[in-house]
């Protein structure tokens, strides 16, 4: 436990225990009473943002190592206990979920069953956050697979046309992934214990301490390593696969869109810096090409793929391909200014595409269609939206001063220190992204409007207040990460050494630093300042 | 022991206390068969199903006792209480572990069976007696200490099945359910001797103990009669004689028909599909379990030792039950056929754990093993209480829109349905934890995949009712169902989704129990170096 830890309680499990009791609370109330559900889970899951507000303003910045730690045993006999802790690199993440999820209740409504889907929501939201927190690998699985298990049913239940394929394809898909990490959590818990004699266990940083080369073999550490990537690879998701993504996106409702998007996709990337680079990082060096290259190639093919779709939602749902592209490049370029990039980046994507969901709910609403060829002209019927859909659509391209570029240009001047080919690739990606999104603007909101068309009603104030931190975000973080980034910043800088310590990789100096402003982190922010005002 | 067959026969002491758990339930089985055929009138409606609960609650109290004996600190590990007919019965943490599981079972059948039998106009005490004494032979199986009182209890258990499956007069499925079960269950049972026979030809006995203190014969290179150096067996220069391979060989057929391991499975989805359903929650949960104590106990007491000649074996079996359970039930489209193949590779899971031949591994079949019996108890019991009248409506599509007539019914089935998916938070994930722990521990990387895989296409099937429930409309007309559930389903249903759930959340609980009840490996292979 951390000494200075000002709070008395355990914030971390109760950041857990609010939605699922959330959860259990909307079960029990009567099936007639559907408002009631909904109030009663935006209170609740108003308290976990409340809460995870509080930790941010209340977290070290500056200190690397997890804070608020907590742990309670679980199954003795195996070693496994509920631990929580939280660092730089979780931090924002459990932040995201808590302000994502009030969002996404207000956001859309579901047009029937109320109660289950409210109940399914708050346990989704516990399973999150549940992810984001653990520090024992039992306790990480354990989270990381429940949460499969709501996130089927509002697909399945709630969603569109396809969704009984789209909720089965994107359940068997990750729980095949997880297969492979379970095998690998459970060998990797053994082999720690043959290699180190001491007892079984579970927790993170105990193993990840102690995995010398005559704890576990180069080669065992490198198949164990495949085990825990192909859960995250799955997740994330990485070509080749991504295919379970489109589908799961366009067939979810609205608000399983925003989860799925803003929070369910990082359990992957943040799994790959928490776990993966973190316990093997001889074998993420090893294999960093592989993830490096498919990264670039989900940019590229990403981004193309969306510019070819006729659905304004699995557009943007491919788009995200072409974004978690450039996090997976961040991630595994391993250099300070990419991974504070990847973890920024994830945030942003976590901010901007829910935005992008909620304005293509919104639409939908309002025409009932999402095909790009029947919207026309929406920008005379509906300034406003159009307007925010603008400034939402130009922070998914990476426009400076918007949160999209901070993040992608931390990650490709990072990126270009280690991985320099694969960087000037994914470069390209950015233009693309332009491409696409703009090309779809100019479909859907310019023109004459035809027919429906001409009636959409504009954005309403409730929708637009839905939006409203969102875009405040999409600002703030855009003109000034500073406050961000510094929190984010020594924990990288730790999980660097530690690959440093564990493997023969050296990072390399960062000229891109040098050359911009003198220190790491304000290239991005200097460089995000100037254009924004110029824009 | 070799030395007692030549003393003068005396009668061995008996200590009823030991016995009262098996005892109690042959006595109510006994007591509901004469009553029954003496007294005039019926009892009232539940009489013989409370009755039943009765005589099985009697039995985990008289166990709780030898529970508290045989695992006491003080008294070191692997207690045995060897009084119980001369060391015929071990009453160990194992044996008395499945009179809880098989006392378990009986009550979840018997409150499940109440209100079927009455429905389908069955009512009678046979199911109920049937029950009580096939988990008495169970009991005795998982408590033998002798080949002979193995095979003694696999026929106890097995002829009641044989009955109770074709117990449905009207259903032509049942009496075809009754005899295939019978021809092809006489056939194991014929294996099962032929097996022991062999082992005693081997070895000179049929005592456990006396075929785990068998002492080797030299190779045949040699003259027959020199002694041996244990060394010898490590370093592979002595082998098992073949007539004991063939011997293990049949016993493990015996064994693999009971548990329904691939290739002998071929019975289990005929069997479940026609078996009255709560017979099936009988059978499912109850015998199997029993199965797999005899093939544990035989394994580890009596075989330990040649755990290098049925280790490869058991991981065939595994691996072909785990892949062909799961694929075939992707297929079916009757419920109680699909939760049948799914048994098969819950069986496939439990043969890792015992692969392991370490005290986790029995450990993680003991657990997996005790989950098991809530979560298929459940669901055969969700089937037994949504059939209609001659179990009509078991289909696949009789399922659709379930969770909009009956939601409580249907989120029940959906519990134990992600149970056996292997979904964390719920007993079924701890289970399968545990047997690839077990797994791993014992360097079967490749097994533990290949069992996660076949957890991932089993998926697909529970899914697929879960679709069925919640993401279906019912074709044609939406039929008002008003049936109540009876009390006993009701509670049956309460007890195992409790059980299934506060397993998953504080596994502990029942992990204690587990690893009370394991049995001294001779041979620990967790304890070999990694090849």
């Amino acid at each position: 436990m951390h000494e200075e830890a000002a709070l008395s309680f355990d914030i971390l499990t109760s950041l857990v225990a609010v939605p699922a009791v959330g959860a259990v609370l909307v079960a029990l109330v009567s099936r007639r009473r559907p408002e009631l559900t909904r109030q009663l889970a935006l209170l609740m899951s108003l308290l976990t943002g409340a809460l995870a507000v509080w930790l941010m303003l209340d977290f070290h910045a500056g200190e690397a190592d997890f804070q608020y730690q907590h742990t309670y045993t679980w199954i003795r006999e195996l070693g496994i206990s509920w631990k929580v802790g939280v660092d730089g690199i979780s931090l924002f993440l459990v932040v995201l979920t808590g302000i994502l999820f009030p969002l996404a209740i207000l956001g859309a409504k579901p047009h029937h069953d109320s109660k289950p889907y409210h109940a399914w929501l708050l346990l989704l939201e516990a399973g999150c956050m549940g992810v984001f927190l653990a520090l024992d690998l039992f306790m990480f699985f354990v989270m990381f697979e429940i949460v499969l298990v709501p996130m089927y049913f509002l697909i399945g239940g709630w969603g569109y046309g396809e969704r009984v394929y789209a909720a089965m394809k994107f359940f068997l898909f990750t729980m095949l992934g997880s297969a492979f990490m379970l095998v690998s959590i459970i060998t990797l818990a053994f082999l720690h214990r043959r290699g180190s004699g001491g007892d079984l266990t579970f927790d993170l940083v105990t193993i990840a301490s102690n995995l010398g080369p005559d704890v576990l073999s180069q080669n065992a550490a490198r198949w164990l390593f495949l085990g825990f990537a192909v859960a995250f690879a799955v997740k994330v998701p990485l070509f080749p696969l991504h295919t379970w993504l489109p589908d799961a996106h366009t067939q979810a409702p609205t608000a399983g869109s925003v989860i799925l998007a803003g929070v369910m996709l990082k359990l992957g990337t943040y799994g790959f810096l928490r776990f993966g680079i973190y316990l093997f990082p001889e074998a993420a060096r090893w294999f960093a090409p592989l993830f490096l290259t498919l990264g670039t190639i989900g940019i590229i093919y990403g981004a193309i793929v969306a510019t070819m779709q006729k659905d304004l939602k699995r557009l943007v749902a491919y788009s995200s391909v072409a974004h978690l592209g450039f996090i997976v490049l961040g991630s595994f370029a391993m250099t300070n200014q990419s991974l504070q990039g990847a973890v920024l980046q994830s945030v942003n994507h976590g901010i901007t595409t829910p935005a992008l969901f909620l304005l293509v709910g919104f639409i939908y609403e309002r025409r009932h269609t999402r095909q790009i060829a029947e919207l026309k002209g929406l920008q005379k019927a509906a300034p406003v939206l159009a307007g925010v859909f603008t400034l939402v659509m130009l922070s998914s391209i990476g426009v400076p001063g918007l949160n999209g570029f901070s993040g992608e240009f931390l990650i490709l001047i990072g990126s270009f220190l280690t991985a320099r080919w694969w960087t000037v690739v994914a470069t390209a990606g950015v233009i693309l992204a332009a491409l696409y999104l703009l090309w779809a603007y100019q479909r859907v909101f310019h023109g004459e409007p035809d027919g429906d068309n001409a009636n959409v009603a504009d954005l309403k104030l409730s929708e637009g207040l839905v939006l409203a931190p969102l875009l405040a975000l999409i600002v703030f973080l855009g003109v000034y990460p500073k406050p961000v980034l510094e929190r984010i910043e020594p924990s990288v800088e730790r999980l660097i050494e530690h690959v440093e310590a564990n493997s023969n990789y050296r990072e390399p100096e960062p000229v891109g630093a040098v050359e911009a402003g003198g220190h790491g982190e304000g290239a991005a922010e200097d460089g995000g300042g100037a254009e924004g005002e110029g824009g | 022991m070799l030395a007692q067959t030549a003393e003068p026969i005396v009668t061995p002491s008996i200590d009823w206390a030991a016995l009262a758990p098996i005892l109690s339930l042959v006595g109510a089985a006994c007591v509901l068969l004469v009553v029954d055929a003496l007294s005039l009138r019926k009892p009232r409606a539940g009489g013989y199903a409370f009755f039943t609960v009765l005589a099985a609650v009697a039995s985990i109290i008289t166990a709780v006792p030898l529970w508290r004996e045989v695992t006491d600190p003080d008294r070191g590990p692997f207690t045995i209480l060897q009084g119980a007919l001369g060391g015929a019965l071990g009453i160990d943490g194992f044996s008395v572990f499945f009179m809880f599981a098989m006392a378990a079972s009986v009550i979840l059948a018997a409150l499940l069976a109440d209100g079927y039998l009455r429905r389908e106009g069955l009512d009678g005490p046979e199911l109920y007696a049937l029950v009580l004494l096939s988990a008495s032979g169970g009991m005795v199986m998982a408590s033998a200490n002798d080949l002979i009182v193995t095979f003694l209890g696999l026929e106890i258990l097995s002829i009641a099945a044989y009955v109770l499956s074709a117990m449905h007069l009207r259903r032509i499925q049942s009496q075809e359910a009754g005899i295939k079960y019978f021809v092809l269950g006489a056939f194991s049972s014929a294996f099962f001797l032929y097996g022991i026979a062999l082992v005693y030809g081997a070895t000179g006995s049929t005592k456990l103990a006396g075929i785990a203190g068998f002492q080797l014969p030299i190779p045949a290179t040699e003259a027959f009669g020199a002694s041996v150096d244990p060394s010898q067996l490590l370093s592979g220069t002595i082998h098992t004689p073949p007539l004991l391979l063939a011997g293990i060989g049949l016993l493990l057929v015996g064994f693999g028909f009971k548990i329904a391991a691939v290739p002998f499975h071929t019975w289990t989805p005929d069997v479940y599909q026609g078996a009255p359903s709560p017979a099936v929650v009988y059978m499912a949960s109850g015998v199997k379990a029993a199965g797999f104590a005899g093939l544990l106990r035989v394994l580890t007491l009596g075989f330990g030792r040649f755990v290098d000649d049925w280790q490869p074996i058991i991981y065939g079996l595994a691996v072909a039950t785990l892949l062909v359970g799961s694929i075939l039930a992707v297929i079916q489209t009757d419920v109680k056929r699909l939760l049948a193949y799914s048994s098969i590779s819950h069986a496939g899971f439990i043969l890792v754990g015992v692969q392991a031949a370490s005290e986790r591994g029995v450990s993680g079949a003991l657990f997996y093993l005790a989950a098991y019996l809530f979560m298929v108890a459940g669901s055969f019991g969700v089937i037994t209480v949504l059939t209609r009248r001659d179990e009509q409506g078991a289909g696949l599509d009789d399922l659709r829109g379930l969770a909009r007539r009956r939601p409580v019914l249907a989120f029940t089935f959906t519990v134990f349905l992600l149970a056996q998916a292997g979904v964390p938070l719920t007993s079924g994930f701890v289970a399968k934890f545990e047997v690839l722990a077990a797994a791993v521990e014992a360097n079967s990387y490749y097994l533990a995949v290949v069992a996660m895989v076949s957890a991932v296409i089993a998926a697909y099937l529970y899914l697929k009712i879960v679709v069925a429930m919640y993401m279906s409309d019912p074709e044609g007309d939406e039929v008002v169902d008003t049936r109540r559930v009876p009390f006993g389903a009701k509670l049956a249903l309460g007890v195992a989704a409790a059980a299934t759930v506060v397993f998953g959340l504080l596994p502990g609980l029942l992990d204690d129990l587990s690893n009370d009840a394991v049995l001294p490996a001779t041979v620990d292979a967790a304890e070999q170096p990694a090849p």
